[in-house]
């Protein structure tokens, strides 16, 4: 054993690695900040240069991109309301609103520290308990998933605030947007009316963009331009105090970001509103949850980030990417002549060793490039809005241009934008569209197809003890939702 | 008024709702004639949401006429209305440009025309950012990302770039 780590040691410990590493998280960061530069691209336009390094250097840089990436993807969110990624999307909730009241920096912080913390928890976890982990996972079938995903959706009560109805139909409409395309078992299609662009569906982030930035800036044309009012934390990073009264929440996160993660197919989205749902349930500040509550920020941080380590357990202990860019690392184990999978760990465990040596530095160079970008970046939140917001509108163009090269994407966010200036002005909120939207390609998938298993039998969605878990948990939240508006009705009368 | 907002949201949504069901299902799904279960039809689950957001609209609606409620409104400009109306000619005519202008003259265009509805008269302010960003993301994501960029009218110009 002692061994088989000294040699590992050698192996990871060289400059070429430290140096690859650092480089990834920083082209990461930078990529996951540009909405439209997702970090599965990223991650498969850096693949090439790996072919010529020697393995563990190669992973090592896609893995600095992905965690990078990850990070990225929330400085965005946060500064101007476009998250960088879809697992993004959460941290826009409470991140935007903390930097319209100036507090973009704090926010930064906190997302910065959630995001290590989490990414440190989720690798340790990945390093101990990977066999234990990819066993809970392989007992996640479709109607496992399925409760899962359910569960995941009570965080629409409450996301919706005061305005319960109003969040249950814009999360009818975010599931049935994610329904347009061909459909998954019978490949007929769905609400696509001759266009084949939308054969595959909408894509995730012209859609996040068009519903969140740009009503954002039609409506900046309307309002009174108001004097920012003084808030004694504006430009001040966080404090110890923040730190520590979000660390409850931030290890809560990470290892929910952890067991999905584990999960081969369920990526960071779920995670963070999952964490952020928790977090908002046990919170004292729950009720602010939405209106710029920095725990809000450290939930869906913790939440996403904690997926990065756990998404890498069914990769090396079973061999199965759990996403696309797991399966792009995949693709680079394979280039290299190496198949993850329980071989990989009798026949190459310095190899594994060493890897698990830099995936834990990745986490320090995260906190290191985060603390530095934090500064100059945060500065952004700064300039006057009359040039602000024009130039985020050209940037979201590009960005959702990007995505597919494709300028239909373009139209897409627009049309996005004008349903969401419209939400906007019916007061409804948009939040429960996109966790609908996100979500709901993963619930009607395996709704049918567990279906499919059952030959039409709806008791398998209480076949197992997960499934019972998950449908107690549900009904358990509804339940509290109706007792806690039904007290909040009293109270108004009373 | 939020009793209004809610009455017209709630039209709004069932309407859609209504729609859905009567006539993109029926026109824009293609269901097979074979179907094992009903619950595997393409049809089913988007049916399903379609009638549970008709309901909640009108939920909505009617609660808006039984359960009036006030809610302090946003600080709005007189002209609120012209402006917004402007900004979305403006967009229309952005997205229509962009095929043949080319992403980099659509958005000088854009950048400048926005700059200066937002109430920016810097003039060479307004002319450094509105070249400086759209050359600069054209840069990035053609020669960095990789990522083909088009240039409509200026293709030209910028074959060798």
């Amino acid at each position: 054993m002692w061994d088989t780590i000294q040699s590992a040691f050698f192996i990871f410990a060289t400059w070429d690695n430290a140096f690859v590493l650092g480089l990834g998280v920083i082209i990461g960061t930078f990529v996951g900040a540009v909405p439209g530069m997702t970090t599965p691209m990223a991650v498969a336009l850096t693949l090439p240069f790996t072919f010529t390094m020697a393995p563990v250097t190669g992973i090592l840089l896609l893995l600095g991109v992905y965690k990078g990436g990850i990070y990225g993807g929330s400085i965005t969110a946060i500064l101007i309301n476009a998250p960088g990624t879809p697992a993004a999307s959460c941290t826009v909730l409470d991140g935007y609103p903390l930097a319209k009241k100036g507090e973009a920096r704090r926010a930064l912080d906190i997302a910065l520290y959630a995001s290590c913390i989490a990414d440190l928890i989720s690798n340790l976890s990945l390093i101990l308990f990977a066999g234990m982990l990819a066993g809970l996972a392989l007992a996640f079938g479709s109607p496992e998933v399925f409760t899962l995903i359910m569960f995941s959706l009570t965080i629409i009560a409450g996301v919706s605030g005061d305005q319960l109805l109003k969040g249950l139909c814009s999360a009818c409409m975010g599931l049935l947007l994610a329904t347009v395309g061909l459909d998954l078992i019978y490949g007929t299609n769905r609400f696509v009316f001759g266009e084949v662009q939308l054969m595959s569906g909408f894509t995730f982030i012209p859609v996040l963009i068009g519903l969140f930035a740009v009503p954002e800036i039609i409506a900046y044309y309307g309002r009174v331009e108001t004097l920012r009012e003084h808030n004694p934390l504006a430009g001040k990073g966080a404090t110890w105090t923040d730190l520590r009264s979000c660390l409850k929440t931030i290890v809560r996160g990470s290892f929910i970001g952890v067991i999905l993660g584990a999960i081969p197919g369920i990526g960071g989205a779920p995670a963070a509103f999952l964490s952020y749902a928790e977090a908002k349930r046990t919170s004292p500040n729950g009720d602010k949850f939405g209106t710029g509550e920095i725990e809000g920020v450290a939930a869906a941080e913790s939440g996403n980030n904690g997926v990065a380590g756990a998404t890498l357990i069914p990769l090396l202990a079973l061999g199965i990417p759990g996403d696309i860019i797991t399966a792009i690392i995949l693709g680079a184990f394979m280039i290299h002549g190496l198949r993850p999978g329980p071989l990989l760990f009798q026949e190459n465990l310095s190899l594994i060793y060493a890897l698990f040596m830099g995936i834990m530095l990745s986490s320090l160079f995260l906190l290191i490039v985060g603390k530095f970008s934090i500064r100059i970046i945060s500065k952004i939140a700064d300039i006057p809005h009359k040039l602000l917001f024009p130039v985020v509108l050209i940037l979201c163009v590009f960005g959702a241009y990007a995505v597919n090269n494709t300028i239909f994407d373009v139209g897409v966010m627009f049309a996005m934008g004008a349903v969401g200036f419209a939400m906007l002005k019916l007061e409804i909120p948009p939040a429960p569209f996109l966790i609908a939207f996100i979500l709901g390609p993963l619930l009607e998938d395996n709704f049918r197809q567990s279906l499919l298993l059952s030959k039409g039998s709806y008791g398998i969605f209480f076949s197992s003890g997960i499934c019972w878990f998950f449908w107690g948990l549900t009904l358990l939240v509804i339940g509290l939702t109706i007792v806690r508006a039904v007290k909040g009705r009293s109270v108004e009368l009373g | 008024m939020t009793q209004n907002k809610n009455f017209w949201a709630g039209l709004a949504l069932g309407l859609i709702g209504l729609v859905i069901i009567f006539i993109a299902i029926p026109y824009g799904v293609d269901e097979p004639k074979k179907i094992k279960f009903v619950a595997l039809s393409p049809a089913y689950y988007p049916r399903i949401v379609a009638i549970a957001m008709t309901l909640l609209g009108g939920v909505i609606m009617l609660r808006a006429v039984i359960r009036p409620i006030d809610s302090s409104a946003e600080a709005e400009r007189p002209d609120a209305m012209t402006r917004i109306c402007i900004v979305f000619v403006l967009l229309a005519i952005y997205a229509s440009s962009i095929t043949y202008l080319g992403f980099i003259l659509g958005s000088v265009i854009a950048l400048f025309a926005f700059m200066f509805h937002a109430g920016e008269r810097r003039i060479w302010l307004m002319m450094l950012l509105a070249i400086a960003i759209p050359f600069g993301l054209f840069l990035f994501f053609q020669k960095i990302a990789g990522i083909p960029i088009p240039t409509g009218v200026l293709a030209p110009l910028l074959n060798g770039v």
